[in-house]
């Protein structure tokens, strides 16, 4: 066989873009079990973290409004950043104090639960944005985050996968949630850092249907914009509640839904956003969330579930 | 290198002499590529797949051999006799005649003709060439899927038009059934030429040596995996047989081979691929599935019409554990339990309703005390404890509710849960005589759909009209419009790829409003009938 003298076993990304001819499509995302998509490929690197969303009016509109030359008022902003300066020197003083002080994970140790994201009440959901195929013209499907009659978060909605004909969509059914980013002073974007932790622990009580748990760890290059790990969360379905342990080893590394050639264990002190999408299969869909938290578990030893090749020379990108 | 492997690889009976080697079925002697690296299940010779005995057709031939070989043709392909090439024989032979005739009278128009009939033949034209070889296809199956492959590739020794004609076949392979068949993909990458487009050097590796065919391969091997489809070792070898192992084709595969068997069984609920058929199959699969939490559960099929005042005749698939059945049993007599749904649960892509039996939850207290007050310290050899070792709570006995049974019905309607509820009685005699069951629409459990209004009392019609209608997504507890009780209300088409197995509207005629079925084109054609109602040859029987 071939394979065997080659080496042969490579993780999966299709780096191309798929701009054959003048037909140029992109999928639009598939959040299943296989996530992929070919995307209109922004080859040397990206404009915008939005990508192919962007604003372009709004970004055209930006650089006119630079370049005409405003007063010291509009130009940076530099009056109304005034105006905000005692509130973020404020918050920028207790962040200090918070990191010097901190020792919430110094001890902790084997066993122990933690919650980030605790959906007892209405306040609780309002860090989280909702998306669907139908608010990028990309499909039909809906999607809500409410309360749920038990008091929990209910993320509901239809997938549809009627490909709408506008000659770019090439399959079309999804939704997701994705909490906001975390933010520091002088609102710079800051990450979550569960580093000592092991595990993500959820208590949800889902329709039958597959979800799949994004971890976003954007960055600051833009080559780390959409890098995202990607676990598959099956659920019973049925009035029981569902306790759900994953490791953090067993993540998948993709980007724009491609799983890459190359893993790497989930960088944990770098988590941007925590995200939640359904896809694929037609029909109504409603998972129910009581809270996602964190887990230690010692016992755990494994650091990442996915074993590298190396790969032959002569082959390009990888 | 390559060498060696094309003669460990060869299994026909091909003599090689150096790089020569004699086809028994051609009878003659071919001069033999070095650089070729060929599947071990095809002659070595050969460049392409070519399942059919006859030579390549030659263009230039006269109109009554033409004829005599496609009638021929046609004779030796029996499945494709209803297919457009059948038809394209009996004109082609009528143009012929009446061009020999006129032939002497109006050359002009003869060469028209012909030229016309080549273009068509050879035509590139991706509407033409998905319309003469799927769209006319009057039966669609395997066999006239793999028929029409062959057929074109008979037809051009260049196989012109052979990325139109993969993708249209691509698009078609839904409605032939064969999506999620692997000898249809790999006959179709057989479509492309051998050998030919294998990259010789870095630039040709780099730049995408053939980059429209690479695409093609890639948009194939795509949709296998779309459609969960793996690959093997064989169409590892197509591929690098037809672009090397250094094409994007290749490696996508290898992805594939690396990541679909770690994502294939990665559920802990394992559902047979395919899904069974019969909805009461399924259905047992989805009660069993929810019930998984308590594994002494067990799961009854009862028949609606051994009871006699039923009017429904469904069958009704339950399921209960003994920790449940005591639970009834202590409950106190002056509390209701309600039965509520209908609930949704979807087993891959076919959803089915269910019912349960709910209790109100059991309020455990808590005792708040305040552990930094200096008055209320207690000492652990000092306490007093009760002496009562505390239970713990069962499964079932959830903050939002005690579960207590759970049942779905083949219809799914009013009628069928009450049966449900006096079967349920055999085994828990205090359903319905100490305790008073409540049918409810709302539940705190989840959304419920409200799917057989009609079979709601009036005052409960009003009801549910009167809440906010609109605002929610879909029915049930978020608004309903009962003007409009199908399933289009909520986007599911007429050809769903999902299947509701027993949800009233749209697919029982019984509730009438939608008497058209939906189908789905991927089942089998003396399938595509809607399926509900009871299941022949189940009685009542126990299933653990």
């Amino acid at each position: 066989m071939l394979g065997q003298i080659v080496l042969k076993k490579f993780p999966k990304s299709l780096l191309l873009g798929n701009n054959w001819g003048v037909g140029i499509y992109g999928s639009s995302w598939n959040a299943s079990r296989h996530f992929h998509k070919s995307c209109p490929c922004e080859r040397f690197h990206e404009i915008d973290p939005k990508g192919e969303w962007r604003d372009e009016e709004g970004r055209a509109r930006k650089k006119r409004e630079f370049l005409v030359g405003k007063g010291l008022d509009d130009l940076y902003g530099i009056k109304t950043g005034f105006k905000d300066l005692r509130q973020e020197i404020g918050k920028w003083k207790n962040e200090w104090k918070e990191k010097l002080t901190d020792d919430s994970q110094l001890h902790l140790v084997h066993g122990d639960r933690d919650l980030v994201f605790n959906f007892k009440n209405k306040e609780s959901l309002e860090q989280w944005t909702t998306l669907a195929d139908s608010d990028h013209e990309q499909g039909f499907s809906k999607c809500q985050l409410t309360t749920s009659p038990a008091g929990k978060a209910l993320f509901q909605g239809f997938i549809s996968t009627t490909v709408p004909k506008d000659g770019r969509v090439k399959k079309a059914g999804y939704a997701n949630m994705k909490c906001d980013r975390k933010m520091k002073s002088f609102y710079r974007e800051s990450y979550y850092d569960w580093s000592a932790y092991t595990h993500l622990v959820m208590r949800v009580r889902g329709d039958g249907r597959s979800y799949i748990l994004n971890l976003s760890v954007a960055g600051y290059f833009d080559i780390t914009w959409n890098d995202i790990y990607h676990y598959v969360l099956f659920t019973r379905g049925g009035p029981y509640w569902q306790f759900v342990k994953i490791p953090f080893s067993k993540f998948v590394f993709a980007s724009k839904g491609r799983v890459q050639d190359i893993q790497e264990e989930v960088p944990l002190h770098e988590i941007a956003s925590v995200g939640i999408s359904v896809g694929n299969i037609e029909g109504p869909f409603c998972l129910e969330i009581d809270y996602i938290g964190l887990e230690v578990d010692a016992m755990h030893t494994e650091e990442h579930a996915y074993e590298q090749y190396e790969m032959p020379k002569g082959i390009p990108n990888s | 290198m390559f060498h060696k492997i094309l003669r460990n690889a060869c299994a026909v009976s091909c003599s090689h002499i150096g790089n020569y080697t004699f086809c028994p079925v051609a009878k003659r002697v071919q001069y033999l590529w070095p650089s070729l690296v060929l599947s071990s299940s095809q002659p070595s010779h050969y460049p392409r797949v070519s399942l059919s005995t006859f030579s390549k057709p030659e263009v230039a031939k006269s109109p009554q051999e033409e004829k005599q070989l496609e009638v021929s043709k046609g004779a030796e392909k029996d499945p494709t006799k209803d297919n457009q090439e059948g038809t394209q024989t009996t004109s082609k032979g009528h143009e012929e005649t009446s061009q020999n005739t006129e032939d002497e009278e109006d050359s002009g128009e003869a060469t028209r003709k012909r030229k016309e009939k080549y273009r068509q033949k050879y035509t590139v034209n991706s509407a033409v060439i998905t319309k003469t070889f799927f769209d006319d296809m009057k039966r669609k199956n395997k066999e006239t899927f793999l028929a029409s492959i062959d057929v074109f590739i008979m037809r051009d020794k260049y196989l012109r038009g052979h990325v139109e004609f993969i993708y249209a076949a691509l698009k078609n392979m839904k409605e032939f059934g064969v999506h999620r068949d692997l000898d249809a993909y790999k006959k179709l990458l057989n479509v492309f030429p051998k050998g030919k487009m294998v990259a010789r050097n870095i630039w040709q590796v780099e730049f995408v040596h053939y980059p429209k065919q690479q695409y093609c391969a890639v948009d194939l091997l795509e949709q296998m995996e779309d459609f969960g489809v793996m690959g093997d070792s064989e169409v590892e070898e197509i591929l690098a047989n037809i672009f090397g192992p250094t094409s994007w084709p290749s490696r996508k595969h290898w992805r594939m081979m690396y990541w679909m068997p770690k994502f294939k069984n990665l559920s802990p609920w394992r559902l047979p691929d395919p899904l069974p058929f019969d909805s009461l199959e399924l259905v047992k699969l989805a009660i069993q599935r929810i019930t998984s939490v308590d594994p002494a559960t067990q799961i009854t099929i009862y028949q609606a019409k051994d009871l006699d005042d039923a009017s429904d005749d469904t069958w009704i698939v339950s399921g209960q554990s003994p920790d449940q059945q005591s639970l009834i049993g202590a409950h106190a007599a002056d509390r209701p339990i309600y039965v509520e749904g209908a609930f949704r649960v979807w087993l891959r892509d076919q959803c089915i309703n269910y019912f349960i039996l709910r209790a109100e939850p059991k309020v455990r207290v808590r005792e708040e005390r305040d552990e930094d007050d200096v008055g209320e310290l207690r000492h652990v050899y000092q306490e007093d404890y009760s002496g009562t070792v505390m239970v713990k709570p069962l499964v079932h006995e959830q903050e939002d509710g005690t579960i207590l049974a759970v049942c779905a019905t083949g219809t799914s309607s009013r009628d069928s849960v009450v049966s449900w509820i006096r079967f349920l009685q055999d085994t828990n005699p205090r359903l319905g005589t100490d305790i008073s069951v409540v049918f409810t629409l709302k539940s705190p459990v989840g959304p419920t759909d409200t799917l057989d209004p009609t079979s709601l009392s009036q005052s409960d019609q009003e009801a549910l009209l009167s809440e906010d209608m609109g605002k929610g997504l879909f029915g049930g507890t978020l608004g309903y419009d009962s003007n409009n009780a199908d399933l289009s209300q909520w986007g599911i088409g007429r050809l769903s790829d999902s299947r509701f197995i027993n949800w009233p509207h749209h697919f029982n005629p019984k509730f009438g409003q939608q008497a058209e079925p939906t189908e789905r084109l991927s089942d089998p054609p003396e399938q595509r009938t809607s399926r509900l109602g009871s299941s022949e040859g189940n009685e009542n029987k126990k299933v653990s």
